[in-house]
Formats: C-alpha cells, structure tokens, sequence
C-alpha cells in the first residue's frame, strides 16, 4: 500500500468503527440484547488476539526446524510477564528486552 | 414499542447543561485515563516501527479510528501486507462489541439531544462505557457526564501516541535486536489482560489452534477470522 492507500485505510477504520459506536446508541432506545448474543460478542477480542499471537509463537520457535532457543525463552518470559501485568506496553517492554539480551549472548 | 424515529418528535425536556457533570466524568476516569496513557506509549512506538506510518498518520488513526486493540491490530496487518478490506473487516470485528456497550449505555442517554448523539458517540470506548454505565446505575446519564467520559480517554491517547511515536524514533536502533517480537509480544500483553477465567483460557486455546491452522492456508487474515469466529462460538455455547 502506498500513503494515499494508507489515508483511505484510516478513512475505512474509522467509519468501520464509528459504526459499531453510534448505530448501538441509537438503537439502545428501543432494543434489548439477548445474553448469549452478549457473551459470544464480548469473546471475539480473545480470538483476534489468540489470533495474533499463536501462530507467531508457533512460526518463532519452530522457525527453520529446529527450536529457536532465545525466541522461546523471550516467549516464555512475556507470557508470565503478561498474566502478571496483563498490560500490553510493559509485556513488549519485557519481550523486547529479553529477546535482545538472549540473543547477544 | 418504541421506534427510533419516533423520538425526533417527542419534544424530551432540554438539559440542563452541567459543567460539573463533565469534570466528575474526568475525575472517575482517571485511573483509566492514566492507562490509557501506557496503552498509547506501546501503540505510537509500534507505529513507528512499522515504517509505513508517518506521525500525521498514526495520529490520525488515534483521532479517527481511537480504538486501542484495533489500531494494534491494524499496525500488524499492515506490517505483513494484508489486504485492504481484510484489515477493514477485521476492525469492524473487533470493535463489534461496542455494539452492545451502546444498546446497553443508549437506554440511559434518553435526555441527549438528537443532534448531540452522532459526536457523543465517538466517544465511547471499553473505558467511557464502563465508567459511564457504572454511574447510570446510580444517577442520570447526562450528556456532559457521557462527553467528560470520552474527553478523559481521548486527550490521553492522542498525546501518548504522538510521545510514543517519538520515543519509538528514539530507541528504533538500540532496539532493532528485538523490535520483531515487538508486536507478539504487546499481543500477549492484551490477550492476558482478557485471560479473566478458566473459559477464557479455553477460548484461547481452541481460537489458537484454529488460528494457526487457518494461518497455515490463509495467512494472518485467514486466522484472525477463524479466531474471531470460535471465540464468538464458544461465547454464545457458554452456559
């Protein structure tokens, strides 16, 4: 994509997300929503980030056959840092670094 | 039953604007405010590591877009050539959940003039619909209450994604050793603030497995729609 692609994807980001914002508002006047529909919604953020993450683990540590050692153990370590913080700036401050580190030695 | 439009009709009694609506919005959100703050740090230094985003740019997607998981999500596709309408849809998905924030926040905002909604609602996020459907609980939504809400989530995250774009200009070549895992890395980050009970582990775990096979045949597209789809699958099965 060049840059004007990149002003049309903020444009299409945006309108796609104000959707979600002020058609429920509106409608929240004479709506109501069922549980399950509620449940299954609130879920969706988990799998775009299981998603996200899973098969890059995966390609990382198996990359080229064989285990990447400091890739696994930086994993390893933002993982735990991750359920710790649950905080997304300090998990890739913790990844970064570690990654960094194992790989100098 | 009520329709929509029906509303434009009924003549709803003004609202008193209230300053003071506005600053106890500003003062309940702080905490998040301050989060908000870290979360905007993490996105501007991604940003700029892409390569693709200038600052007007990734400023513009914190101002247009100003959804957090999103715009993280965006900078990944982005990084790994994923088609247009591909990163579009899966925005739309993502954020899908906001739909219900507003059906179950709309109910509360009846006295909002009808001409105030469509700016109002910009302003609504994770954090401004939980500080604002906590405070319905206990007294009238007002429109200064909603619009304090949002300003107190927005203003944080326009100024930390600019700092972070900046301080992301600054660390790119100590850190080039480790910017790869970056985003897997502020992805495990998010995923484990979501990781809130045993189901949720399950979620991840069968979204995953999903995920990496689909990312196999379809690549990141492909898995983040399979994703999506067994979490919201698991979520509707749940007892």
């Amino acid at each position: 994509m060049n840059s004007v692609a990149y002003v049309w994807l903020i444009a299409a980001c945006g309108i796609a997300t104000y959707l979600t914002r002020l058609p429920g508002l509106w409608l929240g006047r004479v709506l109501r929503v069922r549980p399950r529909l509620k449940r299954g919604l609130d879920s969706i953020p988990v799998g775009v980030f299981a998603a996200m993450v899973v098969p890059s683990l995966v390609n990382g540590v198996a990359k080229g056959g064989h285990i990447n050692i400091p890739f696994a153990l930086a994993a390893l370590v933002s993982a735990v840092v991750a359920l710790w913080t649950k905080h997304p700036l300090w998990t890739m401050i913790s990844g970064v670094v570690s990654i960094a580190l194992l790989r100098l030695l | 039953m009520r329709l929509p439009f029906s509303i434009s009709s009924v003549r709803l009694p003004r609202e008193q604007p209230t300053r003071n609506d506005f600053t106890t919005a500003l003062t309940k959100s702080a905490p998040l405010s301050v989060s908000v703050f870290t979360y905007g740090l993490a996105y501007g230094a991604l940003a700029h590591s892409t390569n693709h985003l200038g600052l007007v740019q990734s400023l513009a997607m914190s101002v247009f877009v100003f959804a957090g998981a999103s715009q993280f999500t965006i900078l990944a596709l982005l990084k790994q050539g994923t088609a247009f309408w591909a990163i579009v849809s899966s925005v739309f998905l993502l954020n899908s959940r906001q739909i219900l924030y507003g059906l179950s926040l709309g109910q509360y905002l009846t006295k909002v003039k009808h001409g105030a909604l469509p700016f109002l609602s910009h302003g609504l996020t994770d954090e401004s619909y939980s500080v604002s459907i906590l405070t319905a609980k206990e007294q009238e939504l007002s429109s200064s209450f909603f619009a304090g809400a949002g300003t107190a989530i927005f203003v944080p995250w326009l100024i930390s994604s600019a700092l972070g774009y900046l301080i992301g200009s600054m660390i790119a070549d100590p850190a080039k050793f480790g910017l790869d895992f970056a985003y897997t890395a502020a992805f495990m980050g998010l995923l484990g603030a979501q990781i809130t009970s045993s189901m949720r582990l399950l979620t991840v775990a069968l979204a995953g497995l999903a995920a990496a096979a689909a990312a196999h045949w379809y690549g990141t597209s492909g898995a983040v729609f399979a994703g999506a789809v067994v979490s919201f699958m698991v979520g509707v099965m749940e007892k």
